[in-house]
């Protein structure tokens, strides 16, 4: 410790003052959009003179009970999305577990190939072969279904899925498998019982992050489904913003943007570390 | 090869091999129909006119002739190099500005993290609708804001001024994005050792210095990394440009993947579209192939 330790305390702590203060109006910057949006989907249209509706005065909920009745109605739009999103999540998890396990534990000689195979879809997105997928999708009559659309979803979600589960089950000591085939199990058995419980945070990552990209997609679903009852929440949204429905009503606009954004962040907020995990995890591969 | 087995006789190892298959097939069969016969087939779209109804003709190379022909398909391909060219190095400078502030721990650290990453999840289609509330006249914070910048006056649209709707769109996805970009740089950050810093501190070294000779040196992988994903991410681009603008003020704000958008699912020219998505792919496989090149020697220096 030397002679100006006093000073040196108190510069270290005006630092750390300081940094949580710029830290927090970053922060503030950040929310402000969302806030806005929630702020904006309380109001009704005419209070909305003011910039930042204040929103103790105007408690209004009329917005959000106007999304209800939109179009086919916001719970057919939301329960479309959430059917799309945890059939995405589901189907993901299991593809992916299967062939992850195969490619991790159980490998062949063209095991490498089939991998990097599986990893096509990452190089050629999906925005750029939109056209013959949906003529594919309406060989099997599958165009304007969510199952169609689920399709797609997982199979875009797959080199992702298989890449995580692929790396949860390399990690799992050999000497695990060799006790339990000492034991006698068969390859069901195996897997079920015996590697999956040891891989849950990797099917986790892949729940979390197929789950989101099917209840946040917007293009595919604005290709693929053409039938109001049939649309996504970001679709409906849209239609909702383009006054398909009548006159425009931002308030009930930002009333589903709410709606849309408060799962997405709900779960991400549950499952942070999931998500963070499979990022970094992402990042290593490249 | 970690994990691998322990070495069998031939028939049980046969058995393996084909329940390993067995297990791939589920995958492999998704791909196959959904993935390799489009991209396949897109081939050969693109070599025809392939019109939603109607009589398909091989057309040669007749579309790509068109392609190269066409104005709009041009200027779409300009206006998202000039998007993308804008968002990236944002991108790239807030994520590590971000990653810096919340490397370290230190109390309530974990809740900043959380905010300013919260943007990422919510999707593209849902960033769109919030910021369109936010360029709305008279009541919109960013309306607000640029005519107090005095960036236009109080009764033009934002939407309706090219410039401006370019700002949003690129504000909109910064503020979307920097959330991935800061965790990326933070976990290259994180795997520095403290040791380094604490030679160049006691060595006198200030914080912009240590910065410069030990951070930015050691995560060149990450910024690689992070470079490649926002350029293929930006080149990519529809949903917010769909949303908020619809191409923009006549047309001036369209990127690729819109026109692409444009011309295979509202004018139904599919085989077109397949050619010009051909060149598209071309190209983003291109510029990721050149920025793994030119970062790949970087790193090696």
């Amino acid at each position: 410790m030397t002679a100006s330790a006093p000073r040196g305390i108190a510069r270290r702590t005006a630092g750390h003052a300081l940094r949580y203060i710029i830290a927090s109006a970053v922060a503030l910057l950040f929310a402000l959009p969302i806030l806005a949006s929630v702020s904006r989907s309380l109001v009704d249209t005419p209070g909305a003179i003011r910039p930042f509706p204040d929103v103790l005065f105007h408690l209004i909920t009329d917005n959000y009970v106007a999304v209800v009745n939109y179009g086919a109605g916001l719970w057919t739009y939301a329960g479309n999305s959430a059917v799309v999103a945890i059939a995405t999540a589901v189907g993901s998890a299991i593809i992916a577990t299967l062939a992850g396990y195969a490619l991790a534990k159980m490998p062949f000689r063209g095991s490498g190939f089939v991998f990097v195979l599986l990893l096509t879809p990452l190089m050629v997105p999906f925005q750029g072969i939109l056209a013959p997928i949906f003529l594919i999708l309406s060989a099997l009559h599958l165009t304007n279904t969510l199952p169609g659309l689920i399709l797609i979803y997982v199979v875009f979600q797959m080199p992702f899925s298989i890449f995580i589960m692929r790396n949860t089950f390399s990690s799992i000591p050999r000497e695990i498998e060799e006790a339990a085939v000492v034991d006698g199990a068969t390859t069901a058995t195996m897997l079920l019982r015996v590697m999956v419980p040891l891989a849950v945070p990797g099917v986790i990552t892949v729940v979390l992050y197929a789950f989101l990209f099917g209840w946040n997609e917007f293009l595919g679903a604005l290709i693929v489904i053409a039938d109001n009852a049939n649309y996504t929440l970001p679709v409906a949204l849209n239609n909702v913003q383009s006054g398909v429905f009548g006159r425009v009503d931002f308030g009930v606009l930002q009333a589903g943007s709410v709606v849309a954004m408060l799962p997405s962040i709900i779960v991400f907020l549950f499952l942070q570390r999931y998500y963070t995990r499979g990022l970094i995890a992402g990042s290593v591969n490249s | 090869m970690p994990g691998e087995p322990v070495a069998r006789s031939g028939a049980l190892r046969r058995r393996r091999d084909r329940t390993s298959i067995l297990l791939l097939m589920p995958a492999l069969t998704l791909l196959t129909v959904m993935f390799l016969i489009p991209l396949g087939l897109m081939f050969g779209m693109s070599l025809s006119n392939w019109p939603l109804f109607g009589n398909i003709r091989f057309a040669g190379l007749d579309n790509y002739a068109d392609a190269i022909q066409d104005a709009t398909f041009w200027q779409s391909l300009l206006f998202t190099a000039k998007y993308t060219l804008i968002v990236t190095p944002i991108q790239i400078l807030v994520g590590y500005l971000l990653a810096v502030f919340v490397r370290s721990h230190w109390t309530g650290v974990g809740a900043f993290r959380a905010i300013y990453f919260l943007p990422v999840v919510i999707g593209f289609a849902a960033a769109a609708y919030v910021f369109l509330t936010l360029v709305q006249p008279g009541t919109g914070l960013l309306d607000q804001l640029f005519i107090m910048l005095g960036l236009k006056p109080a009764d033009r649209l934002i939407l309706a001024d090219p410039t401006l709707a370019l700002v949003v769109t690129v504000i909109l996805s910064s503020w979307k994005s920097v959330g991935v970009s800061m965790i990326l740089f933070m976990a290259g950050m994180q795997a520095i050792p403290r040791d380094l810093y604490e030679a160049a501190e006691v060595d006198g070294a200030r914080w912009m210095a240590r910065e410069r000779w030990i951070t930015i040196p050691l995560v060149r992988r990450t910024f690689a990394l992070v470079l490649v994903l926002t350029v293929a991410g930006s080149i990519l681009a529809f949903d917010q440009f769909y949303i908020m603008t619809r191409g923009g003020p006549q047309g001036q704000t369209v990127t690729a993947v819109l026109w692409i958008y444009t011309v295979s699912f509202v004018r139904f020219r599919l085989g077109y579209g397949a050619a010009l998505s051909f060149i598209l792919l071309a190209l983003l496989v291109g510029i990721t192939a050149l920025q793994v090149r030119a970062l790949r020697q970087e790193v090696e220096e």
